[in-house]
This record gives C-alpha cells, sequence and structure tokens, in this order.
C-alpha cells in the first residue's frame, strides 16, 4: 500500500520552499550583483544558509531515491515518465551547482563570513583543494551558469508538466468538496439543453482545474478495485486524458475568441472528442468499468473528484446518446415503468410482511420510524431473510416503526450512478413527496445505497430527514439496552466494508460494534478495511451489468475474506451479500463459509 | 559579472518569466471555459480546514472515523 511515500516528498517539498528563498537571492544578485538577504540580520539569516545547505543536501538524496524508485525499485503504481526524469534531473543538477558554486567560492575565500553556517558547501570546497584561483573562478562560472540556466528552464518547464501540481494543488485543496463527494450534482430538465458531459469544457471550472492539480502519484490507481482486475478503467489515465483533452481543444478554442473567459458554448466545435478510443479520449470501456466506490476519491492527496466526472460521462451516453451496455435495458426499463430493477409487480413489494403485524404506513397510521425496505430487501429472496430479521428486532426493541408497502418505489441508486438522471429526478421527485405526505422525519434502510441516496441525493430534492443504516440504529437500541443478546455462537466472522456505508457515509464503527455485541468479540479485518476497504464489484450500478473482462471483483474480495478462514462473512449490504455468495460459489465454498447479514446475527443473539 | 553577462541575464530572466506568467495566463483561461460552480462558499471553514495543508506532508490526513478503529 502507499502509505509512506509521502515521506520523500515532504522533504522535496519543504527543501523547495526553503530554497526559494536563496534561489530568489541568486537571481537578485544576477541583476544587481551587490544584492544580498544580509539584511535579514545575524541571526535569521545564517539560519536561512544553514536551512538552505543542509536542506540541499536532504533534497538530492530525496531526489536520487525517487529516481530509483522509478528506475530500480519501481511500484506498479508509479509511471516512469520522462516529464518526472526530466524534473528530477533539474532538481539535482540545481543542487549540484548550488554546491559546486558555493565550495569555489568558499576556497577562493570570497565567502569566509558565511562559511561557518554552510557546513556541506566548506566540506566540498576541500574537493577543490588541487586546483588553481583562475581555475575555480572558471568552474565557479561555469556552476553560476549551470544553476541560473537550470532556474529559468524550470520556470519555463513548470506550467508545462505535472508539476505544474506546485502551482495548482493547494488552490484545489482549497476549492475542494468540504465532505466527501457523496454525490452528482442535480440535472435541470429544460428544452434545447444539452445533458452530460461529452466535450471537455462541459466539465465545471473545479473539475479543470482537477486535471492540473493531478500529481500522477498513482495511489488511487493501487487501489481502484477496476484497474486492480484488469479493466480498462485508470482513473489516473482519465485524469491525465482530460487534461490532454482540455490542452488540445481549448487551445483551438481560445484562439478564436476574444471574450476567453467565459465560458464555452455547448456547441463549441472541438477536435478530439472527449469520449472514443483515439488519443486523448476517455474510452466508453472505462467509463462504464466505474463501481463509484471511491476508493479514488479517497485515496487523492489533492482532492481530485474522480467519480462525478465519470457520471458526467455516463449521463451523456445513456441521455444524449442511448449508448449503454446492452444489459442495463431491462433495468432502465424495469425501474421506470415498475419502480423496481426486476420488473416485478409493484404490489408484490410488501409480500415478504405477510403474515406478520407490521404496520403499513396510511393517512391514519403514523409511525416514528419508516423502514425503507429498498427493491433488493423487498423482491430478492436472500435479501428478504435479513429484512424480515430487521423487523423481528425492531418488533423485539418495541420500536415505532411501519413501511411503505406497495407505496415504495426504488430509490434511484442504480439509475442515478449509470446516468440515467431523466427517470432518477422522476423517482427522487415522487419519493419525497411521499414522505412529506406521510410525515415521514426519520427513515431506517435496509440497504447502503438506500442510505445514501436518501441521505445525500435527496438533500438535492428538498429531503430534510434523517435517515440511517439499520446498523446504526441496531447499535443503538443496544446501547440503551432495548435490545437484549443472549450471545451468538462462538465462530470466527470477518466483516466486509460496503463502499457506500463507510467511504460515503462514514459508518464503521458501528456494525462492528454491534457484531462484538453479539458475539463476544471482535470480527476479523481484512487487510483492506475501513476507509481504505476493497469494493464487492456492484457499485455504481455494476451489480446490473456483466463482468467479462479480467477477473471478476468479487472473487478478489471473497479470496481476501477466506485467508483469515472465517466460518461467516458478515456484510450490510444485499450487493455485498450477492457477490460474496457468486464468490463462494465459484470458489466451491459453499457450505463451507456462509454470508450473513449483520441483523441476522443479532437475531441469532437475541435468542 | 561584466555588464554584458548582466544585460543578457536580465534579458533570459525577463523572457523566462513572460512565457511562465503567459502559460499560466493560458491555462486560467482554458479553465475557465468550464462551466461555473460556485465554490467560494464557506470561505471560512475552507480556511479553517488545515487539512489542504496536509499537501505538505504529502499524506491525506486519515478520517476521524476511520482512525478511530483497529
Amino acid at each position: 500500500m502507499a502509505d509512506k511515500f509521502g515521506i520523500n516528498h515532504v522533504l522535496i517539498f519543504w527543501g523547495f520552499l526553503v530554497l526559494l528563498l536563496v534561489n530568489a537571492e541568486f537571481v537578485l544578485a544576477g541583476v544587481f550583483p551587490r544584492f544580498s538577504l544580509s539584511f535579514l540580520g545575524s541571526v535569521l539569516y545564517p539560519a536561512l544558509l544553514l536551512a538552505a545547505d543542509c536542506m540541499s543536501l536532504v533534497v538530492l538524496a530525496a531526489v536520487i531515491i525517487a529516481v530509483s524508485r522509478r528506475a530500480v525499485f519501481r511500484p506498479a503504481y508509479i509511471d516512469p515518465t520522462l516529464d518526472a526524469f526530466i524534473i528530477l534531473g533539474l532538481i539535482a543538477t540545481l543542487m549540484i551547482a548550488y554546491f559546486g558554486l558555493n565550495a569555489c567560492e568558499i576556497r577562493l575565500g570570497e565567502r569566509m563570513d558565511e562559511a561557518p553556517w554552510m557546513p556541506v558547501s566548506r566540506l566540498l570546497s576541500q574537493l577543490a583543494a588541487p586546483y588553481t584561483p583562475a581555475q575555480l573562478h572558471v568552474a565557479a562560472r561555469v556552476f553560476w551558469c549551470i544553476h541560473a540556466l537550470g532556474l529559468l528552464f524550470f520556470l519555463v518547464y513548470l506550467p508545462r508538466g505535472k508539476h505544474l501540481h506546485i502551482i495548482t494543488a493547494i488552490p484545489n485543496c482549497f476549492f475542494r468538496s468540504l465532505s466527501f463527494v457523496t454525490t452528482a450534482p442535480r440535472l435541470v430538465f429544460k428544452k434545447g439543453r444539452s445533458f452530460g458531459v461529452s466535450k471537455v469544457f462541459q466539465f465545471t471550472w473545479k473539475d479543470l482545474l482537477d486535471f492540473y492539480a493531478c500529481t500522477e502519484c498513482g495511489r488511487f490507481q493501487a487501489q481502484c478495485p477496476a484497474h486492480n482486475t484488469g479493466k480498462a478503467l485508470n482513473p489516473k489515465q482519465v485524469i491525465r486524458t482530460g487534461k490532454m483533452n482540455l490542452l488540445t481543444n481549448g487551445s483551438w478554442l481560445l484562439a478564436g475568441r476574444f471574450d476567453s473567459l467565459a465560458p464555452a458554448k455547448d456547441d463549441a466545435p472541438t477536435i478530439w472528442p472527449l469520449i472514443g478510443n483515439g488519443e486523448g479520449s476517455v474510452s466508453t470501456d472505462a467509463i462504464w468499468a466505474c463501481t463509484t466506490c471511491g476508493a479514488c476519491m479517497n485515496a487523492c492527496p489533492v482532492y481530485i473528484e474522480h467519480v462525478p466526472k465519470l457520471i458526467g460521462l455516463r449521463r451523456h451516453l445513456v441521455m444524449e446518446k442511448a449508448q449503454f451496455p446492452p444489459e442495463l435495458i431491462n433495468l432502465f426499463e424495469n425501474t421506470e415503468q415498475r419502480f423496481n430493477p426486476w420488473g416485478i409487480a409493484p404490489p408484490e413489494r410488501a409480500k415478504w410482511a405477510q403474515g406478520q403485524e407490521i404496520k403499513v404506513l396510511a393517512e391514519d397510521v403514523k409511525v416514528e420510524y419508516l423502514f425503507f425496505v429498498g427493491c433488493s430487501g423487498a423482491f430478492d429472496s436472500r435479501s428478504r431473510k435479513t429484512t424480515q430479521a430487521l423487523a423481528k428486532i425492531f418488533t423485539k426493541a418495541g420500536l415505532s416503526w411501519g413501511i411503505l408497502g406497495s407505496q415504495e418505489k426504488c430509490c434511484g441508486d442504480p439509475l442515478r450512478r449509470l446516468g440515467n438522471e431523466y427517470v432518477f429526478d422522476q423517482l427522487a421527485r415522487e419519493n419525497v413527496e411521499l414522505f412529506r405526505k406521510h410525515g415521514i422525519r426519520h427513515i431506517i434502510t435496509f440497504c447502503p445505497h438506500c442510505l445514501s441516496t436518501l441521505k445525500n441525493d435527496y438533500a438535492q430534492y428538498g429531503g430534510d430527514f434523517q435517515v440511517m443504516h439499520h446498523t446504526q440504529l441496531v447499535a443503538e437500541l443496544i446501547r440503551q439496552g432495548r435490545i437484549k443478546l443472549a450471545g451468538g455462537r462462538d465462530e470466527p466472522i470477518v466483516f466486509h466494508d460496503s463502499c457506500y456505508l463507510g467511504r460515503y457515509n462514514g459508518v464503521y464503527q458501528e456494525p462492528r460494534q454491534v457484531l462484538a455485541a453479539a458475539t463476544g468479540r471482535a470480527p476479523l479485518e481484512m487487510p483492506r478495511r475501513l476507509d481504505r476497504s476493497f469494493c464487492c464489484g456492484a457499485g455504481g450500478g455494476r451489480m446490473w451489468m456483466d463482468e467479462d473482462v479480467g477477473q471478476a471483483t468479487y472473487l478478489e474480495r471473497t479470496r481476501e475474506a477466506q485467508a483469515l478462514k472465517p466460518a461467516t462473512i458478515c456484510v450490510a449490504c444485499p450487493y455485498c451479500m450477492t457477490m460474496f455468495e457468486d464468490g463462494l460459489r465459484d470458489e466451491n465454498a459453499v457450505g463451507k463459509v456462509q454470508v450473513k447479514d449483520v441483523a441476522e446475527t443479532v437475531l441469532e443473539a437475541m435468542g | 559579472m561584466s555588464g554584458a553577462e548582466i544585460g543578457m541575464f536580465v534579458v533570459l530572466l525577463l523572457l523566462a518569466v513572460a512565457r511562465f506568467f503567459r502559460d499560466l495566463y493560458r491555462l486560467f483561461a482554458l479553465m475557465c471555459l468550464g462551466r461555473w460552480e460556485n465554490r467560494f462558499d464557506r470561505l471560512w471553514a475552507r480556511l479553517r480546514s488545515a487539512r489542504w495543508m496536509a499537501l505538505a506532508s504529502g499524506e491525506k490526513w486519515p478520517t476521524s472515523s476511520a482512525s478511530t478503529m483497529c
């Protein structure tokens, strides 16, 4: 994992800041030969000289390490680009020239007052002992020229390469989303407008700033489930491609404009298409491979927002071009016509509750908590067991709760992640209206995708209710003593963090607390856990798509869980449940390892 | 340094600085081609949030909820 390679970066960064001052002195002294920063005083100036001398050595060492990480001990996520070698070579040249110049001047006796504060240069000056003063004068002049030309070249080269991030990364961090990006912007549907992104300048200015700010560090690449299982998607490449496309199309567009600081129009011509298979284009395979798990955004050190960009591209493909994987046709049609992905008749939604005393909300039936069952919880035979377990837990805990029954509609999560914003918009408006009609203030969800959609996406539609995942409520009920646990089976359980529960909504502790209370011991942890959890492969609408390229994502995660030799893999998401069950089937481990929802484990422990 | 050398350095310096700012302006103009989005809200919160300074450390600060476990 890319945990520790920030150390080298911090050395180069802080060295750069210290050396910025002495390089400013160097440039000004080149224009005004008598200029010196010695006016800083007898304490600050020597301190600056000492810091610059020592940091130059540190930076030189950091550059050597950086070069060896690209040329010799290269981790898979680092690309040894020419750009990187040019900048690293340039920095090394500047440091060597700096030491060479200082050493020659000290040897010539020109900087005797400052020499005590330049220990490295003084030490190196001893190497110059065999040379005559005339030779040292020439050498000093050569080092000065190399240093001066190096600095000027650096200035010219900086805006052209990835090291532009020296300038853009800090503003990009400043303008970042102040919380984890959990949603995509709402679209306003008006005649004559285009939807989604098909040209680079249809991104927002912040998206374009993201392109400039990318350091190409590769951290998110190392954590992307699509990239790690051999799919066409490489988040770093998407950002790099976006930048190339902007530089090419934008430069051409700017050439013919006078009001060059105004946003481009939708019909502005472009040379390179943004979506396609050529240079400067993002392929459709890459666009559809994203699980929207958010691992890339979580790992990015400069807060680049990858997922909304890919959703913008999907929106264009779905709503403007009707170009999407054929297996999504059924999903789109079923959800639009029957309000669930399987196309099952809406009255079937409450079938799981038959024979149980469960309140269905109506004008004269009011409850404190709405249990938003969701499509999986209502229709999927395996997930129905979790729904029924939850119903029993809520009833035993004496909770005032009810369901919407056949009035409930899909929350629209897969539609929004897949770019079918038009149908999502309809569902979101209808659901929010329904919640308002019943005066609902508190919603419990079974599925993390419903949780995130109701909590984060519906906020754009005026949804002002409190939404919580069932593990959060169950944890609270246990704390309040309203759930009595008799103790579960003493068997090893491993817990998998769902992306939409953890990364998207910050719920990490509650499922673990519930499992610990139910089983008497903390669950086993996979190497990739918490905010670095590895996606099961079903998010972003991938649940409804074939995975025929590379290795199956669910299989990689299942194997990671199996490596801990658990009796049970515990999940808190119906999608993850399906994926792990598929994984165990592929691994011929059905019967040896079970997959359970946290709620089922709690119900078992309640006796 | 002689006057000619200083003069040559000044010319090269001015050319490099001019080129640098011209390129930066061009990049800024390209960025302005994008659609408007309000990221100027909650400026105090943005300034107060020291996390953006984490850039200097070359590593993001861990999220509090995640870091408390394990």
